[in-house]
């Protein structure tokens, strides 16, 4: 204990040595916070955008629809009453909304060409609660029932369609019959996914149950919860109750549906690591410099130590614990600035515009600005971590100078 | 005796036997037109001109029939060597560059035949009509100088049919299809098949030139043109083959 | 003692800045190469209709040379331009094949065999057989396609497809190699043949569906590019080609864009750490010596002359420190460049869009390495100025004081 004493009195002496070490530190920490949260904010917002315009947090079909979704078959489908589904989305507390989709594979003709494309049936004023569709439309205006199509900007450019244009969909019904929709376009919407701009076309659900001969069946269901962390669990706990009631449907969470995000999220995780590594070892060689030249300019304070019966063992100690507290201390500044940081990227966040024209891609926006996320984990992680590395940083220098010999130490002078 | 038994029986009588003297039904035309066009064994020349939005093309063909097999052998420079076998519901590929029969299934049979508006799963469907439509003789007409039946039909419910609703101008005397139009559930008009040149072939009338045009793409359209049909041609055994095709 | 700890940390800041600098562009010069070589090329040549229908893999708007008379001799005359190192023509289209009536989607790519060679590394990927060569009829295949067709290397594989003319065909070809590459597209989708096959089958003579320009890098892909497009609309007066650079012709490039920037910015933050640490170590020295400046004003040393002296040994250790550091730093940087650091078990992807490379070779780069080297001198001499400076200001016996 007196050695703590002696060890937190000697940093408040040399409080030059202890704010430089510290601030290597602090400063290394703020660099590790704000950058994590950059890669934070960014993924945040394209996993955002997947569930606001894709996924939404849990999905509801028949698993062997499941296996074919990519094809939108008309195979498999859920029928649109299903009570459990119904009596579970209305019931639980923690579905905001639900809906659902019916979706099929189709041609989009404007008289001179025609190109593949899936139609999307939907029910605008559920969709509104759950999706963010809306919020993109960038010609015209979001969908309402009646024989109204809405289609992404690249398609629109593509066919040379304008709002009020009628577009023809040329598709086969559950029996093979060819059938079209003259649908006037009430909207073009410009989202971040490139997908949705180029792919899909948006109608009433009702129009598209009645075009297809499918009465009262729908793809899929889609939850939005109040939190996308609840989703797995969710999921999970659907599976279970479908599984007893012997239905042949199951739940499925945004995670499995958004491949691709998790898979550049992985990528943003490798540099973090390798940020971290070149902190670490930045942030250690403060530490040891210091511990070093503390203690070649304490020689005669170690020799006076140990000729005051200090054992070697103890003033290690010391050294270490005075390392301890500079970490504490930079730590404790670390995220303190850090903090600061990262608030200033949440709210005003960094400009890019300069250097990217166009929207998103891939769900990413590269116009305007990128802000930042929070992750109170990598505060916790780093707080501690700043300590820690300044303490084990400290050992070896701190046993090398208290194995000075203190006669020579003194006589050096 | 009951005088109004007497009267309804009189009038029954009076109605059966005057509709079986009068009108022939809408299924008995398309039946006759069908035993006209339908080629129970033949061996037909062909060329298929494709004009798709503009950019033209020509396949002449040599089409081997029998019952509900057939072998069709392309023999324009382009397409020469690659042939068809159908057999009921089976329909298989060979081309001069691959080294092996390919059998196509599925939605394989969906896309357009070599580029052409007509499918090949048009080409399987041809004979059972009566059974997945129901007829309906809407009037006489006449259509290009000849009198035509005009006939309604609407697919039976649950078909499994590519259109909808069909409307044919059948030419009375000739027993022939001079027009038919192909509609989507929707009511929409998908195609029109237009018989411009007909021939009298060992006593059988025969559409000789047929434009199907696609109502959904402008300038897009396929015409057929019979070069030479042979009835009853001898087949040699074993033409329908696998073998055979390669 | 000291001059040693010193010397150490100054060579650790600089070699930790030259060494991330490297690691940073290489990260972005992996994928940058990888969307290089499979997809866009330095600079893209396509016909203006062709981009809409990109997806499509369309074949009516194909690149057919000059006027018309050929792709193979128009790639030839760009790759006289200076500026271009290569020209590589590809044409592209879809196909499928039908094993046990599955159907298997894929791409085929008529390629030169000797300009992917050259351009892409394509050649160390192949784990088995050898490269198609023109004129045969052969094909090389990914481990993954050739896995769902159930084929391997000698088998023979019939491909079926629409040619230029709409019309569905087949062809058989047999295997001659197989590849294992990273890229789900290389590996999954993606079928090899020689050019002429693929416009035989596809009765597009002398056609390809883009030529991509390989240039020196990508920046002097920005420099060149107006300079090709004027070539070519003013040798052909169909005016039908549009001239790409890698960033117009697929614009998931410029997500890089931002990483870029922002890498940037945590490079210079990184500076700013190693200096701070440098400055540290430095300012401990000079406050440490404070007794010895103290004495050598008791001896007559002007300030000036003391303030000089610390300057003069601050930036001996400056150059010593940043000297092993930059030599420790390139040497690291230029091994690891050629070695790579394997991250093949953390970032597989499975998308065929995304191209990642799950080895990562940092740049080796002189100039990175110099820049660190005088960085780190100039540093470590500043940091010695005014701590210097406040010391040799104190009266003597202030200074003398610490004895």
């Amino acid at each position: 204990m007196f050695l703590t004493k002696l060890a937190i009195k000697n940093l408040t002496r040399h409080k030059k040595r202890t704010i430089i070490t510290a601030l290597v530190i602090s400063f290394g920490i703020f660099i590790f916070l704000v950058s994590d949260s950059l890669v934070i904010g960014l993924r945040d917002i394209s996993i955002d955008n997947n569930i606001n315009l894709e996924t939404a947090h849990v999905q509801v079909m028949e698993q062997e629809y499941w296996d074919e979704r990519e094809e939108s078959p008309l195979e498999n489908l859920i029928k649109k009453d299903n009570n459990l589904i119904q009596e579970f989305g209305n019931n639980n507390s923690k579905v905001i909304q639900y809906t659902s989709r019916l979706n099929f594979t189709a041609t989009i003709n404007n008289g001179q060409e025609e190109y593949p494309i899936t139609v999307v049936g939907i029910q605008p004023e559920k969709e509104k609660d759950i999706f963010t569709l809306d919020e993109y439309v960038f010609k015209g205006e979001m969908l309402s029932p009646g024989v109204n199509a809405m289609i992404g900007k690249s398609l629109a450019d593509m066919m040379g369609f304008e709002v009020g244009d009628y577009v023809t969909l040329l598709f086969k019904t559950k029996e093979g019959t060819f059938n079209t929709i003259d649908a006037e376009l009430q909207g073009v919407l410009d989202t971040p996914n490139p997908m949705i701009n180029e792919m899909n076309v948006f109608i009433p659900l009702s129009l598209a149950q009645e075009s297809l001969n499918i009465e009262n069946n729908v793809s899929k269901y889609l939850f939005k919860l109040e939190d996308r962390d609840q989703s797995i669990e969710m999921a999970a706990n659907l599976n279970n109750r479908f599984k007893e009631a012997g239905l042949s449907i199951r739940a499925y969470d945004w995670e499995q549906m958004s491949k691709e995000i998790l898979a550049m999220m992985r990528q943003g995780n490798v540099e973090n690591l390798v940020m971290l590594a070149i902190i670490i070892l930045l942030a250690t060689v403060g530490v040891i410099n210091t511990v070093i030249l503390s203690a070649l300019e304490r020689l005669e304070e170690i020799g006076m130590m140990k000729a005051l019966g200090l054992k070697a063992r103890e003033i290690v100690y010391l050294f270490v614990i005075e390392s301890a507290g500079i970490g504490l201390v930079g730590s404790t500044a670390g995220i303190i600035f850090g903090g600061i940081g990262v608030y200033l990227l949440n709210s005003i966040g960094i400009s890019v515009s300069a250097m990217t024209e166009g929207t998103t891609s891939f769900g990413m926006p590269i116009a305007g600005r990128i802000y930042g996320g929070w992750h109170p984990e990598a505060f916790i992680f780093i707080f501690f971590f700043g300590i820690i590395v300044s303490t084990l940083a400290s050992i070896l220098p701190a046993r090398w100078g208290a194995n000075k010999d203190p006669v020579k130490a003194i006589y050096h002078r | 005796m009951n005088y109004k038994k007497i009267a309804v029986l009189v009038l029954l009588s009076v109605f059966i036997f005057s509709s079986q003297a009068l009108a022939i039904t809408a299924e008995e035309i398309i039946q006759q037109r069908d035993d006209n066009e339908f080629l129970k064994s033949a061996r037909v020349e062909s060329t298929m001109i494709i004009n798709n939005a503009g950019r033209e093309l020509e396949k002449k063909m040599v089409n081997l029939i029998e019952g509900d097999k057939a072998l069709v052998s392309f023999t324009n420079p382009m397409d020469r060597g690659t042939k068809f076998l159908k057999r009921e519901d089976n329909l298989w590929m060979f081309f001069p560059d691959a080294e092996d029969v390919v059998k196509l299934s599925g939605h394989m049979l969906e896309r357009g035949m070599m580029g052409s508006d007509f499918s090949y799963k048009d080409m399987m469907e041809s004979e059972k009509l009566t059974e997945l439509y129901n007829f309906e003789l809407v009037g006489e007409v006449e259509y290009k100088g000849r009198p035509c039946y005009k006939i309604e039909a609407v697919k039976v419910e649950g078909a499994e049919v590519s259109y909808y609703k069909r409307i044919a101008w059948i030419d009375k005397e000739r027993f022939i299809g001079l027009r038919e139009e192909l509609y989507a559930e929707s009511g929409k008009l998908l195609k029109v098949a237009e018989v411009t040149e007909v021939e009298e072939i060992e006593g059988r009338w025969y559409p000789i030139r047929t434009i199907m045009e696609n109502k959904l793409r402008e300038n897009t359209s396929t015409t057929f043109v019979i070069d030479s049909i042979e009835f009853n041609p001898e087949i040699p055994e074993g033409t329908f083959s696998l073998e055979s095709l390669q | 003692m000291r001059t040693l700890v010193s010397i150490v940390a100054i060579a650790i800041a600089v070699m930790v800045v030259i060494f991330a600098r490297g690691l940073v562009i290489g990260v972005l010069n992996s994928s940058y190469t990888l969307y290089v070589q499979y997809d866009s090329g330095h600079i893209r040549i396509i016909d203006e209709e062709y981009d809409k229908k990109e997806k499509l893999l369309s074949l009516i708007h194909p690149v057919d040379g000059f006027n018309g008379k050929g792709a193979v001799p128009m790639a030839e005359t760009l790759e006289k331009e200076e500026g271009v190192e290569l020209a590589i023509p590809r044409l592209r289209f879809g196909a499928m094949a039908s094993p046990d009536d599955e159907i298997v989607r894929m791409m085929g790519w008529g390629v030169i065999p000797e300009k992917e060679r050259q351009f892409t590394e394509i050649e160390s990927k192949l784990v088995e057989g050898r490269m198609v060569e023109m004129g045969q009829r052969e094909v090389v295949m990914g481990k993954g396609l050739m896995n769902s067709l159930n084929k391997k290397v000698g088998d023979k594989v019939t491909i079926l497809y629409k040619n230029s003319f709409d019309a569905f065909k087949g062809s058989t070809f047999q295997i001659v190699g197989q590849v294992d590459h990273y890229l789900p597209l290389i590996n999954n989708r993606l079928f090899y043949l020689p050019l002429d096959q693929a416009q035989r089958i596809l009765i597009m003579q002398d056609s390809a569906t883009e030529i991509l320009l390989k240039t020196k890098s990508m920046g002097a892909a920005e420099e060149i590019e107006p300079r090709i497009e004027s070539l070519i609309n003013s040798t052909d007066n169909r005016n039908k080609y549009l001239v790409q650079t890698w960033g117009e012709a697929n614009p998931l490039l410029k997500l890089f864009n931002v990483a870029e920037y922002i890498y940037n910015v945590i490079y210079i933050l990184l500076l700013l750490l190693a200096a701070i640490v440098v400055i540290n170590t430095m300012v401990m020295i000079v406050k440490e010596r404070t007794q010895e400046i103290g004495m050598m004003e008791a001896l007559g040393l002007k300030s000036r002359e003391i303030l000089t002296m610390f300057i003069i040994e601050g930036t001996f250790l400056g150059l010593v420190g940043s000297f092993i550091g930059a030599v420790a730093g390139g040497a690291l940087t230029k091994y690891l460049s050629v070695v790579g650091i394997d991250y093949t078990q953390v970032m597989q992807s499975t998308i065929e869009e995304v191209f990642m490379n799950p080895v990562i070779y940092p740049v080796y780069n002189i100039e990175n390495v110099i820049f660190g080297f005088i960085l780190g001198t100039i540093v470590t001499a500043l940091t010695c100025i005014i701590p210097a400076r406040r010391a040799a200001k104190m009266e003597p016996h202030d200074a003398l004081r610490n004895i």
